[in-house]
């Protein structure tokens, strides 16, 4: 037909400075217009899943955590979370409150750096900097007392490798402090922006049903009208004592999933706040692994403790977890046929979900609304293939 | 006679020095700025202050490979990016130089707007020389844009020129006497703004460029000296416009300002366009166009009229 | 966690009734028994929509025969579940509309989650 000669396919990607990571789209373009856009993944397949049947349970974490390269300490935690159901110990509430503070701070790094590479595809390097110099300080304070910017192995079967100082408390307290009065300028740069608003206004629409249909999750979810979040659905940590605001917009187009994250930063800064006000004394391990906290240290980097911690086994069964990552419901299911090593470690990430609505509100857009829509869904490619 | 040429040949040498070294260190100041408002620093390692970066950039894109395309048209491809920057230098030559001009001409603004006119075609040369796909879409994207705001240009000097009675430079500025046409019409300073910055291609309107949606657009396929070339004719643009700015809008280097005012100026307007790209989004293409056609060029007609009306009904 | 075991030929219902019933899908997985009971099984996580009641269907099939019913046209989440189920254990779902490999090259051989499929040439001391 006439009309179909003269659509082209193009492929954006896998190398594309917008794609967020490895992610081939075959894109049928007529000049400016998008007929269907399909995503093929794949390209970052590391094959997590087998990956962890060959690995003992510790020995796991490290891969892990290379998934959602972004949002590593939600997965750190559900990980051992489900480890801890599993093996039945229950850690103590310094521990899960610390875990639930790590869990907000990583909310709001993991978010800005989202806006970063949302206002970077819709052609705005300065709003890229701006959020980068924004995670710099809860970075670093990570790094002091995890020894890691981007990836942690912070959690421990039975609480949390390392305890925090008040003083640390304190700072990240201040840091949080900060971070909400340069938040306006970022709002203003961008919410607020009214190029930015005539790019993401309208701009992929996903509605309720389609919304539930396809599954996503997450910030996404909650610009379509749904108020499903697994920190008030299903709590996990200290979420049943804290007072949660679930932020849902109705709209569904990419500016209520830019108001949906903006907003879910602040309430998170507002719970860090809180949290680290409140963190009851105690220990911050407990089980039968708690050698291996560097409160013993350093008996617990006696050969004895690793050697403890690596032979680490679980009896038969079967546990599903799930938690609230920045990008949506992450989940775990075990199967376990007693062992060192997991028989069968399923995850579920949220990204996979999200990037499958793609291909629907992808049809008859502009090329650029493919680019804001994509940028819009918060995909991490790490996770989507894992 | 001979004299008369030595002048010209003297001048011409020291115009595209000139040319080169505003490229240069503007682009360099631009760097350098949009990095301070990103809250970096922006080039410093190479010489003090970065401030030789740029020379160090020259270089290395002159001693890049120099690459056709396989199934690209040859000769086209090698002559429409030389071509391009050959008219931003010619611009140049149009524009006076303290009281020293190459081309005196009564109807110089005239030449100029038609020589900007004839950059789209060269541009859909280039794109279609590169004969690559995202060199293609980008070519369209920059010919339709370019074309949807010329009119917007023509309709904010219109007025102008019928207020001052000429299309000469030296006499619109000295239609400024009394109020800078910035005052007397801005609704015609908006619109030569957007214009102006759709036409050089500069954010928030370079959609033709646009890095993360098409690579770079209908530059694509240029690397190395090529890109080197379009690079330079950009910038060379970029003081065109800073320069109809200040001499169109800003009282140009009459009154009591003088030349040296009139650097200040053109430095002004410079400012204004890298500052506009720090801080602005992509518009996108369709949201552009409606831009132009449904708003600026009925404003545009709007204010001729108006403008009209007031020249006539006080003389 | 509710677990409910059910046949290959009633998994539609099930999924129809559970969506009826105002629950979400969350998971489509796969399992390979077939060293211990020569079955592989599909698993099928469920939620209520902003609830915590959770439902797992599970679905047996014999491991000469993998085949299970796609429940992609209920729930649009499982279609490329249901895919990279299919990529990595061989699960066949019938009624897919788009049964192609996810994660592998199209032209890969085997089936990487399989337990008999060796992916690492020196297994890992311990």
């Amino acid at each position: 037909m006439e009309q179909e000669a003269k659509r082209t396919k193009i492929n954006f990607g896998p190398q594309h400075p917008s794609t967020h990571g490895v992610l081939n789209l075959l894109v049928e373009v007529e000049g400016d217009t998008v007929y269907s856009a399909e995503p093929h993944i794949g390209f970052l397949h590391r094959g997590f899943e087998k990956l962890a049947e060959e690995r003992r349970y510790i020995q796991f974490l490290p891969a892990l955590e290379k998934g959602d390269y972004v949002a590593a300490f939600a997965w750190d935690d559900l990980y051992m979370a489900l480890l801890e159901k599993a093996l039945g110990i229950e850690i103590p509430r310094r521990a899960a409150a610390i875990r639930t503070m790590m869990n907000e701070v990583q909310r709001i790094v993991s978010h800005l750096l989202w806006l970063a590479a949302f206002g970077q595809d819709l052609g705005q390097p300065t709003v890229f900097l701006w959020s980068f110099r924004e995670r710099e300080p809860f970075i670093n304070l990570f790094e002091e007392v995890t020894g890691g910017r981007l990836h942690y192995y912070y959690s421990r079967p039975g609480g949390l490798k390392r305890d925090v100082s008040r003083d640390y408390l304190d700072r990240v307290i201040a840091a949080v402090a900060k971070f909400e009065e340069r938040l306006s300028e970022l709002e203003a740069m961008t919410t607020k922006n009214i190029i930015f608003q005539k790019r993401t206004k309208g701009v992929g629409i996903l509605s309720k049903e389609d919304a539930m249909h396809c599954g996503v999750t997450g910030p996404v979810l909650r610009a379509s009208g749904v108020g499903e979040d697994i920190r008030k659905s299903d709590p996990f940590l200290m979420y049943p004592h804290l007072d949660l605001k679930v932020i849902t917009r109705n709209e569904g187009d990419a500016f209520a999933r830019t108001e949906v994250r903006i907003e879910e930063m602040k309430e998170s800064a507002r719970l860090v706040k809180f949290l680290a006000r409140t963190i009851p004394e105690g220990p911050v391990m407990a089980g039968p692994y708690s050698e291996t906290a560097s409160e013993k240290w350093p008996d617990s980097m006696s050969m004895a403790s690793m050697l403890k911690v690596f032979g680490l086994s679980i009896p038969q069964g079967e546990w599903f977890l799930r938690h609230e990552s920045p990008r949506g419901e992450i989940a775990m299911h075990l199967i376990s046929e007693g062992g060192p090593k997991p028989y069968r470690l399923r995850l579920k990430s949220p990204s996979f979900c999200n990037l499958y609505a793609f291909s629907r509100l992808a049809k008859n857009t502009k090329i650029a609304d493919m680019v804001a829509i994509l940028g819009s869904l918060d995909l991490v490619f790490g996770e989507v293939d894992r | 006679m001979a004299v008369f040429d030595i002048t010209i040949i003297i001048g011409a040498v020291l115009l595209t020095l000139f040319g080169g070294l505003f490229a240069a260190y503007i682009g360099l100041l631009e760097r350098k700025l949009i990095g301070r408002i990103h809250s970096r620093y922006g080039p410093t390692m190479v010489g003090p202050y970065g401030l030789l970066q740029t020379v160090a950039d020259a270089i290395k894109f002159m001693q890049k490979d120099f690459f056709v395309p396989k199934r690209a048209d040859k000769l086209l491809f090698i002559v429409s990016p030389v071509f391009l920057t050959f008219l931003s230098f010619l611009l140049l030559s149009y524009l006076p130089w303290g009281n020293f001009s190459f081309i005196v001409s009564q109807y110089d603004l005239l030449i100029i707007l038609g020589i900007v006119a004839l950059s789209p075609v060269i541009i859909l040369v280039a794109a279609w020389a590169s004969n690559s796909k995202y060199s293609s879409i980008g070519g369209l994207r920059a010919v339709t844009q370019i074309l949807a705001y010329e009119g917007v240009l023509f309709l904010s000097i219109l007025p102008l020129v019928f207020i001052s009675g000429s299309f000469s430079l030296a006499e619109i500025i000295s239609a400024q006497k009394n109020y800078w046409f910035m005052f007397s019409e801005p609704f015609a300073f908006l619109l030569f703004l957007f214009a102006v910055i759709a036409i050089t291609e500069r954010q928030p309107f370079d959609l033709p460029e646009a890095e993360s949606e098409l690579v770079q657009g209908w530059l694509t396929e240029f690397g190395g000296p090529f890109f080197a070339v379009i690079l330079l004719g950009q910038y060379i643009m970029l003081y065109v416009a800073s320069f109809l700015l200040a001499a169109l809008f800003l009282g140009g280097w009459g009154g009591a300002f003088g030349w040296i005012g009139f650097a200040v100026k053109v430095f002004a307007g410079v400012l204004v366009f890298i500052i506009s790209r720090a801080t602005y989004f992509r518009m996108r293409l369709d949201q552009l166009l409606d831009f132009s056609w449904k708003f600026l060029v009925p404003l545009g007609f709007a204010n001729f009229l108006l403008s009209l009306l007031i020249v006539y009904t006080s003389l | 966690m509710e677990i409910r075991i059910v046949e290959a030929n009633n998994l539609r219902n099930a999924a129809t009734e559970l969506k009826q019933s105002g629950f979400r899908l969350l998971l489509v997985s796969g399992v390979d028994w077939v060293q211990k009971s020569n079955t592989y099984e599909a698993l099928y996580h469920f939620s209520k929509v902003c609830g915590p009641d959770l439902v797992l269907l599970k679905v047996s099939v014999p491991a000469d025969d993998p085949k299970v019913p796609s429940i992609a046209d209920i729930f649009g989440l499982a279609d490329w579940h249901e895919r990279e189920t299919y990529d990595l254990l061989g699960i066949t779902f019938e009624g897919h509309p788009n049964l192609a490999r996810i994660f592998l090259p199209d032209d890969f051989k085997g089936h990487p989650l399989k337990k008999d499929f060796i992916a690492y040439k020196r297994m890992l001391p311990g």
